[in-house]
């Protein structure tokens, strides 16, 4: 099991947002979490990366090379290094800072905790060139400040760009499917389901857009905190139909 | 007036003509006051309060140094670089054409009074560094003259930990232009005065950068456009902990019309224990002027950081990555290792 919540809360000084969540995933596995606006989707993908913002109770766990990880006992940048990823719903902009030096800075921090040789910028260019093909990404992105004035398609591109870097073990995706066209989604979504097998993948979105191109194995539904029903991909299907009323 | 007649006997007054007038202007100026706005985070009592003594220092320069120069020290009315002038023995006289000035000192220790003169012709370059101990008193006064047509890069590099007082003089001649950049960390005391007088058509880019974990730096500028030129000022730092300001004076005479005037401030806070002041000064005698100015204190963004973390950066080097990019548009090929080496200290 690579990922294992238990009665997971979580809450900010005045308010509870995640309200005793229990989730097993296995590895490989895809699941997704749908649930209309406000239920506590991206909560739920920044508390297991370890948002300091949020006071979680309950347990987190994560299996790596067959050990089992507390996971909130963990910073988010040793989450990383463990593998996990979250793919942000708003990814931040980093004025100043090249998204070169960037992708360069996070793939290199891997290859230090690894105790492996760093790269130095002529081989990261070369490291990078075809994930850049891959996800059909222009050379030039690498020059601008880290998604500063990029467009939305542009921004989600990039966080599956360092999705392709990284190669994580356990992948959040917080609605990577909005404010992405129809081009981007089917290109990130080929990436998603070339991961799938050794990638564990957490799909949050609030409709179904992507799981037209990557099907999950299991569907969750959240609404004020809670998982109220979870299925197969035939729930997706429902609530596409039906909308969250019924449930 | 009884501090300034103490300080000049303690220091050892020689008393030639050039002495002697500059004296007089300090007797009748005194040194500044507690209520004087504009010496509000530096006083005087706390840049005289080590006790040393006097010591007179060669400056390290790779073009040779003259006595002999002329002078018009007309535009100046700081206590400080009158007190320099009344205490010197010669002044330094540098000429330059085309060329690279580098100037410095090995680590001062003592008290020390210094007046240099240098006059800019064609495209020059100064990189200019400082550095005491903590016991030393410094006060430098460095007067540039951009002569006709020159253009001058500019770099001053300030790691001290005496008390210092910098007034750096700069005139710029009709279509002269400037480029300079002051990098200062936090010292005992140190407070600069940077004045820059601007004629027809000049234009002057002016920029600074400061990283503060201790001490106490205060940032003092003025800008004056005495005909129509444009100027740029842009300081940017971080203060971790010690006490900084910043003040930053426009002054647009009645006979410059046209001129443009810009002026930045921002600071990031790393700590509650640092302290930041930052202040504009606006003097517009003019109604056909562009000018603008702003000034902002943050901290370092914590949905920034997280976004980093979350990579795989740890807090440090994500922090370091978030002060190299609020520092990038001030930082070039010419500064940026050194800038950024002081911070990894
Ligand atoms: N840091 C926070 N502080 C206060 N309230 C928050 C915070 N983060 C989220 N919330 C609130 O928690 C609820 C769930 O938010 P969120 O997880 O973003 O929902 P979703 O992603 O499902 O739209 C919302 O009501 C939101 O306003
Ligand atoms: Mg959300």
């Amino acid at each position: 099991m690579i990922l294992k919540i238990d009665n997971l809360i979580a809450e900010t000084e005045d308010k509870k947002i995640l309200d005793g969540i229990n989730l097993s995933l296995e590895r490989g596995e895809v699941h997704a979490i749908m649930g209309p606006n406000g239920s506590g989707k991206s909560t739920l993908s920044k508390v297991i990366a370890g948002h300091p913002e949020y006071i979680a109770k309950g347990s987190m766990s994560m299996e790596v090379d067959l050990k089992k990880r507390d996971l909130t006992s963990y910073s988010p940048d040793e989450r990383a290094q463990l593998g996990v990823f979250l793919s942000f719903q708003h990814p931040v902009e980093l004025p100043g800072v090249s998204n070169f030096t960037f992708l360069k800075a996070i793939f290199n921090s891997h290859l230090k905790k690894k105790g492996a040789p760093e790269m130095d910028a002529l081989e990261f260019r070369e490291h990078i060139t075809p994930l850049l093909e891959e996800l059909e990404i222009d050379d030039k992105f690498l020059e601008r400040f880290v998604n500063q004035d990029f467009s939305g398609g542009e921004k989600k591109r990039n966080e599956a760009l360092q999705m392709l870097l990284l190669k994580p073990k356990l992948v959040l995706l917080d609605e990577i499917d909005s404010g992405l066209d129809i081009d981007s989604l089917a290109l990130v979504s080929k990436v998603v389901n070339s991961l799938r097998g050794e990638t564990s993948f957490l799909i949050v979105t609030h409709y179904n857009r992507i799981l037209d191109y990557v099907k999950p194995d299991f569907v969750h539904i959240l609404i004020d905190g809670k998982i109220v029903k979870s299925g197969d991909h035939k729930l997706a299907e429902e609530v596409e139909k039906r909308g969250y009323n019924w449930l | 007036m009884a501090l300034v007649s103490s300080i000049l006997e303690k220091f050892n007054f020689i008393s030639s003509s050039l002495n002697n007038f500059f004296r007089d202007k300090l007797e009748i100026k005194g040194f500044p006051k507690m209520k004087n706005d504009r010496w509000k985070y530096t006083k005087t009592i706390d840049i005289f309060s080590s006790n040393q003594e006097r010591e007179s220092f060669d400056l390290k320069a790779n073009l040779p140094i003259s006595k002999l120069g002329s002078y018009d020290f007309r535009y100046l009315d700081d206590s400080f670089a009158f007190l320099s002038l009344s205490l010197v023995k010669d002044i330094d006289f540098i000429k330059m054409k085309d060329e690279k000035l580098i100037l410095g000192n090995s680590l001062l220790k003592g008290a020390y009074f210094k007046a240099l003169v240098i006059e800019v012709e064609g495209r020059c370059n100064i990189i200019e560094k400082f550095t005491s101990t903590e016991e030393t008193m410094f006060f430098p006064l460095t007067y540039i003259i951009l002569k006709r047509g020159s253009s001058l890069s500019y770099t001053k590099l300030q790691e001290h930990s005496g008390s210092v007082v910098d007034n750096t003089l700069l005139t710029l001649e009709e279509g002269s232009r400037l480029e300079m950049v002051t990098f200062s960390r936090g010292s005992r005391v140190l407070r600069n005065n940077l004045k820059v007088l601007q004629k027809t058509n000049s234009e002057s880019t002016i920029n600074g950068i400061y990283s503060v974990d201790k001490g106490h730096l205060d940032n003092f500028l003025r800008v004056e456009h005495l005909d129509r030129s444009r100027s740029k000022q842009k300081y940017k730092g971080i203060v971790e902990k010690g006490r900084v300001s910043f003040a930053g004076s426009i002054f647009i005479d009645r006979s410059a019309p046209g001129t443009e005037s810009h002026q930045l401030n921002k600071t990031i806070l790393l700590d509650d224990e640092g302290e930041m002041n930052s202040k504009p000064e606006l003097e517009i005698l003019n109604d056909d002027v562009k000018c603008s100015h702003g000034a902002t204190i943050g901290s370092i963004n914590e949905e920034q950081l997280f976004y980093l973390m979350s990579r795989g950066v740890t807090r440090n080097e994500a922090k370091l990555m978030l002060i190299n990019g609020f520092l990038n548009d001030l930082l070039d090929k010419n500064n940026r290792e050194e800038v950024l080496a002081c911070f990894k200290r």
